[in-house]
């Protein structure tokens, strides 16, 4: 255990003194703040406007953050051939990938805290209403994105090419949210072959529409539980397969 | 080496359980969100699809909704296009209330569109989303008579609105047609109304109905 929280913080402590990590998180920042100037252009609607926006553009950014540092994570260690370092050393395979997704999660959760707070301070400031529906949003990107973390990896894993990885992990994230559309798609055609093909997808694609609260159109209400229950088991296969795959690669 | 297979192996089947025990949740959520949806075809374009797809459906209609704000503002505007616009709006976020009152009444009331079809179709559409609200069939019932030319039921149903929700594109309606029924009747009580209107406007968000509140305050300053 304490082998994987040594590499989880010093995988934390990289990604904040990432030059290119720091400038998404300002720019970031920067457009969140600018949401204010929209108000002035959004007659009646200005918290609206103000709310839906400064969500998008939490979920984006870190996104964008999301997919370059766990895409490219195995990658870049094996070509820095830094991860030779690390797997010499009392480390297992499974420590060091447990240790590095754990290190990426928190830095996740990091980002949208302080974006979060920052655009919570924004909407108070602008007397906006704010209800609990603005916590379980943030919550839920936090969600999706820890999802990304661990398909980030796994593609990382698979890969050997930096750019496949970030666009299929980018892939998954779109398809993620379309995976009703998938559902009724495969419902729709005939051929036997596509059906198949499109309902496995649907079966082991995340399911980010369901995650994708800050999107619900009308209140429902939601057993939070099941649904952490759902990232968790997702998250829990998508790290074995991780496992399974970095085990048996040649580094 | 073993010991690693195992462990995943157990690990991998707790998942599994976890995620059959849910699955059936899931889908019933997934369904919920699918029904309260959009089910039209209007407003389907390849900006609202992706949208849609993407998961930005809010954000969309944010963007959309600023959008519809400054084309109208410009004035340059066919009524064609701010109806498409609002069609596009509901497409993404058919709750989204503001869009049917504004794009309604600015189709059907501003005198240089006067496109009643338009405005009844956009408020209907507005209706059946949202059919517990109540202001919308105030706006419905004010288009409707204006169509007539029925004055005295658009002010009924116009000034109820104005009773709770703030629009100044309304207001100045309201307060314009109150003018000119004094102009014609000569009747205090109307420019009185009017004057009251105006006095509200005064902080309208739009600057050129503050303007023109304040043009008309100074011109029938005496009642004010």
């Amino acid at each position: 255990m304490k082998q994987i929280i040594a590499i989880a913080k010093f995988t934390i402590k990289e990604n904040i003194s990432n030059r290119l990590f720091n400038a998404f998180i300002g720019f970031g920042l920067f457009i969140i703040m600018s949401t204010v100037f929209l108000k002035e252009i959004s007659l009646y609607e200005e918290s609206k406007v103000i709310y839906d926006s400064g969500l998008f553009l939490i979920e984006f950014f870190v996104l964008l953050i999301t997919i370059f540092t766990s895409a490219t994570l195995v990658l870049k260690e094996t070509k820095e051939k830094s991860i030779y370092l690390v797997l010499t050393k009392p480390v297992t395979r499974n420590m060091y990938i447990l240790g590095k997704v754990l290190g990426l999660i928190v830095t996740v959760f990091l980002n949208i805290a302080i974006m979060g707070g920052i655009l919570y301070g924004i909407l108070v400031w602008q007397k906006a209403q704010i209800s609990l529906e603005y916590m379980y949003s943030l919550i839920f990107i936090f969600y999706k994105l820890s999802l990304v973390v661990v398909i980030g990896v796994l593609f990382s894993v698979i890969s050997d090419s930096v750019i496949t990885a970030n666009m299929f992990t980018f892939s998954i994230y779109i398809l993620g949210h379309a995976i009703y559309e998938l559902k009724m798609l495969a419902d729709k055609i005939e051929n036997i072959v596509v059906k198949s093909i499109l309902e496995f997808l649907y079966r082991i694609l995340p399911n980010f529409r369901v995650l994708n609260y800050k999107d619900y159109l009308k209140h429902i209400d939601i057993d939070f539980g099941k649904i952490s229950l759902y990232v968790l088991g997702y998250l829990i296969i998508t790290m074995v397969i991780i496992n399974i795959v970095f085990n048996r690669k040649k580094i | 080496m073993l010991k690693s297979r195992i462990y995943n192996i157990i690990v991998g089947f707790m998942g599994i359980i976890i995620l059959i025990y849910v699955s059936s949740y899931m889908g019933n959520v997934e369904g919920e969100l699918y029904r309260m949806q959009y089910q039209g075809e209007e407003g389907k374009s390849p900006i609202t699809i992706n949208n849609k797809l993407m998961g930005f459906k809010k954000f969309g209609s944010s963007i959309l909704w600023i959008k519809q704000v400054l084309d109208v503002g410009s004035f340059d505007y066919k009524a064609e296009r701010i109806k498409e616009n609002s069609e596009k709006i509901s497409y993404l976020d058919p709750y989204f209330i503001s869009n049917y009152y504004f794009s309604g009444t600015v189709v059907a009331l501003i005198k240089s569109y006067s496109r009643y079809d338009y405005g009844f179709e956009i408020l209907k559409r507005g209706l059946k989303y949202n059919p517990d609200d109540k202001y919308i069939k105030n706006y419905l019932g004010g288009v409707a008579a204006a169509s007539k030319g029925d004055i005295e039921s658009l002010l009924i149903s116009f000034e109820s609105i104005l009773e709770d929700v703030r629009d100044d594109r309304l207001m100045n309606v309201v307060a314009y047609i109150y003018e000119e029924k004094y102009k014609k009747t000569k009747n205090k009580e109307y420019i009185k109304k009017a004057v009251y209107y105006w006095d509200k406007m005064q902080n309208a968000k739009e600057e050129l109905y503050q303007k023109r509140a304040l043009k008309k305050l100074d011109e029938y300053r005496k009642y004010n």
